[in-house]
């Protein structure tokens, strides 16, 4: 048998991981959404015509019995490591990209199995022992380089068998020739802008843009253009400005006591990845592939590593390293002592290309101040105590703006995104302060006072009798008193009642409630919700 | 030196405006002239107390966020967010810190760091030793403590516990208008805020709206007492008293 190239690559690629990470079983429709705009939905779900990208609220239109699941991370890293640690047993270095993307070299394996072309049915036969769900929707692709495998492993999730591209360049430019020039973009972060204007030009395939001359795309689109023409050509050329780093930038942390908590662990990473990134942006680089190992004192080792095309900077290194350990941790047999050894190895670095936005604001010196000061602040009280605002839409004014932790976020850009123009972040931004419309949200001004647990309280009318609403969404009498919080008030002015019934298609009946601003004599203004009979204060106008 | 010369007297002409600017932090037209140096100083605190502390403190803000400048929100857990967005503030320089009361003085401390805007609930007690600390952090590092003191009573002495602010600002009376009996519903809130402190001069009495017809604060030109806005219809709400208040002018 002869020997496989040695850039001949399998990737692994589960289109709606995040979907799958779920844990609902595959026939369920599932949709996850990040701010409200669905980023992965099950086969049920699409079938029924839920797409990427279509909000919420459209998807639950036109497949009434999905089921909306937030998007987490965490969840996302925690269920792929078993299936990470699955296909370990025949792949000895595995490298992550995200969790759903694995890539690897096809040599070792292949010869373990007896043959690239067996190699797919024993990937799915090692999936096939972790349950059904894990398989599901898998693509797994096998050509030279990484471009040409992760576009045989698109192909191979959309119709559903392994896809294996023969070897060579002029065979791989042959099997890619008649593919759109999208993946340019999704697999090998060729700008947008770019494949736009090459479609603008009639080059809509692969095949096409590969047959224009080298030397001429190389004086038109300069050194991106060249670099896509030869990924299109079938040959697959390491990014140009990557380079293997010295042994020396290795940050290696021996710990005096073994540490069984995850958490200790991700603080001493975040000093190591400090390290590291502080070392390599001294040479101007940045880390594209990082092999994170962990030892335990029982000699148990974890080792994966990591890609990412655009570099890692010290927060995505960070991230990298808690999932990987927490998925160890969670998986069962996966170490029984304590961490004394934690290692970052730089596989593959980069120039750093550095970002340039300053012209319109951009990241300034308050912003990594500020950044500086939350992380401290998460290192003194915790993950869940630094929280940052987020827009998220919704009806009720607790729902509007979202907090989420600051620990997932990079603050310095979200606050330079904020500085651009709405043209340059694709023209989806909203001015300042505005929040987008939302049908049946309560009209602005917001309460400046949101009760974190609503405050029970009574309202009566005249004849010091309860008020309710009826089924039609009228009060059954005019409130004149309200009683909260031990003391009774004089209601001289109210409005309302706004009825909202939400999720009524559910089996257990949803919830209807109905909101009413109230004014008291003492000049003080009330957003009160009733909700199954009783009414409280939900907010106050403080 | 011709150059020495042309440098001095450069300094001269630009030196002490960028000097004033620096140690301030910008307000909003409308509340300028209540602050000392027509703005937040930096190192210094602003409480605010009454009914509208929370928007007072809001409003302060405002012209700071825009610029640049990061907020972190310590203690105040009840705060409404669309109401922090509504009233102009940058959502994107916010941070939200819920730590215990009794370690207030670790939070902002540690938020000073690199947090210039520094709103927290009612300080817990504090000895004389812990706040000079506390204020030579935020000269140290140029922040500004805005106190929200909801708890503050109208016959008691100046909001802010144990500290002493150097401005304070009270809302005694608040009136809200566009909301009827059974109709309408809140738009704009009419309040009268005392400003004072230790350096802000004597007491004044100020009314503003907040907030306003466009949601921010405006200023309501003293002079003729302004009627009250009760019982309108919403679609009408542009009244008398609306017609004669100044527009609200961009920020920063």
């Amino acid at each position: 048998m002869p020997r496989a190239a040695a850039n001949r690559l399998v990737t692994m690629w589960w289109p709606h991981w995040q979907a799958t990470a779920t844990g609902f079983a595959g026939d369920l429709p599932v949709a996850v959404v990040r701010a409200h705009r669905v980023v992965a939905a099950s086969r049920p779900a699409r079938d029924a015509g839920v797409l990427l990208g279509i909000r919420r609220r459209e998807a639950q239109a036109r497949c009434p019995a999905v089921q909306i699941v937030e998007h987490d991370v965490e969840r996302d890293a925690r269920r792929f490591e078993p299936v990470a640690r699955a296909i370990g047993a025949l792949v000895p270095r595995l490298e992550v990209t995200e969790p759903g993307l694995v890539t690897f070299a096809v040599r070792g394996p292949a010869r373990y199995v007896g043959g690239e072309e067996r190699l797919p049915g024993r990937l799915v036969e090692l999936l096939g022992q972790l349950g059904p769900i894990d398989q599901l929707g898998v693509g797994i692709g096998v050509a030279d380089g990484r471009f040409a495998s992760g576009v045989a492993a698109r192909q191979a999730a959309s119709i559903g068998r392994a896809v294996i591209m023969p070897s060579g360049v002029a065979a791989t430019a042959r099997a890619l020739a008649g593919f759109p020039l999208r993946p340019l973009h999704d697999i090998a972060g060729v700008p947008t802008d770019l494949l736009d204007l090459l479609a603008r030009l009639g080059l809509v395939r692969l095949g096409q843009f590969a047959a224009l001359p080298g030397s001429d795309v190389l004086a038109r689109f300069g050194t991106v253009g060249a670099f896509a023409h030869r990924l299109a050509g079938g040959a697959d050329p390491r990014s140009p400005n990557c380079v293997e780093p010295p042994p020396e930038l290795t940050v290696t942390r021996r710990l005096d006591e073994p540490v069984a908590d995850v958490q200790p662990l991700v603080f001493i990473a975040k000093q190591m990845a400090a390290d590291l990134h502080t070392a390599l942006a001294a040479r101007g680089e940045v880390a594209v592939r990082l092999a994170v190992e962990a030892e335990t004192e029982h000699d148990e080792r974890c080792e994966r590593v990591w890609y990412r095309p655009e570099g890692l900077n010290q927060a995505a290194i960070v991230d990298r390293v808690r999932w990987q350990l927490d998925g160890w941790a969670r998986t069962p047999g996966g170490l029984t002592g304590g961490v004394v050894l934690l290692r970052l190895v730089p596989v593959e670095t980069r120039a750093e290309s550095g970002r340039q936005l300053g012209f319109w604001g951009g990241q300034s010196e308050a912003d990594a101040w500020a950044a500086r000061a939350a992380a401290r602040l998460l290192g003194v009280f915790g993950a869940d105590a630094v929280m940052v605002p987020e827009r998220r839409g919704g009806r009720t004014p607790s729902a509007a703006v979202g907090l989420v932790s600051a620990a997932m976020i990079d603050l310095g850009e979200r606050s330079a995104v904020s500085t651009l123009p709405a043209a340059l972040v694709g023209g989806r931004s909203e001015p300042a302060g505005r929040l987008p419309p939302w049908p049946g949200r309560l009209p602005a001004p917001s309460p400046a006072t949101v009760l974190t647990d609503p405050c029970q309280c009574r309202l009566l009318d005249a004849d010091d009798r309860s008020v309710g609403v009826t089924g039609r969404g009228v009060m059954t009498a005019a409130p004149r008193t309200i009683e909260y919080g031990g003391s009774r008030r004089r209601v001289v002015a109210w409005a309302g009642p706004w009825p909202v019934e939400e999720r009524w298609w559910e089996p257990g009946g949803g919830r209807r409630q109905a909101r009413c601003q109230l004014v008291t004599d003492g000049g003080e203004a009330l957003l009160v919700v009733l909700d199954g009979g009783e009414w409280a204060v939900e907010a106050i106008y403080s | 030196m011709a150059v020495a010369a042309h440098l001095t007297a450069l300094e001269d002409l630009v030196g002490s405006g960028t000097l004033a600017r620096e140690r301030v932090l910008p307000v909003i037209d409308d509340l300028a002239d209540l602050f000392p140096g027509g703005g937040l100083r930096r190192g210094g605190s602003v409480a605010t107390g009454g009914t509208g502390a929370m928007s007072l403190a809001l409003a302060s803000c405002v012209a700071a966020s825009r610029g640049g400048a990061w907020a972190a929100f310590i203690g105040l857990d009840r705060l409404g967010w669309g109401a922090v967005a509504e009233y102009g503030i940058v959502l994107e320089r916010c941070l939200a810190v819920s730590a215990p009361v009794a370690r207030w003085l670790e939070a902002v401390a540690v938020a000073a760091e690199g947090v210039e805007l520094i709103v927290t609930a009612r300080p817990p007690r504090l000895t004389p030793g812990q706040v000079r600390r506390v204020q030579s952090r935020l000269i140290g590092r140029g922040a500004v403590l805005i106190i929200v003191d909801e708890h503050w009573q109208p016959a008691g002495a100046a909001p802010g516990g144990d500290w002493s602010p150097d401005v304070w600002l009270t809302a005694t009376e608040e009136r809200w208008s566009g909301i009827g009996a059974g109709h309408g519903r809140l738009l704009t809130r009419h309040i009268t805020v005392e400003a004072s402190g230790r350096r802000a001069g004597r007491r004044r009495r100020v009314e503003f709206l907040l907030p306003g017809p466009t949601g921010g604060l405006v200023r309501v030109p003293s002079g003729p007492a302004v009627p009250a806005g009760r019982g309108e219809h919403p679609m009408a709400p542009t009244g008398d008293h609306l017609g004669v208040v100044r527009p609200l002018r961009p920020a920063g």
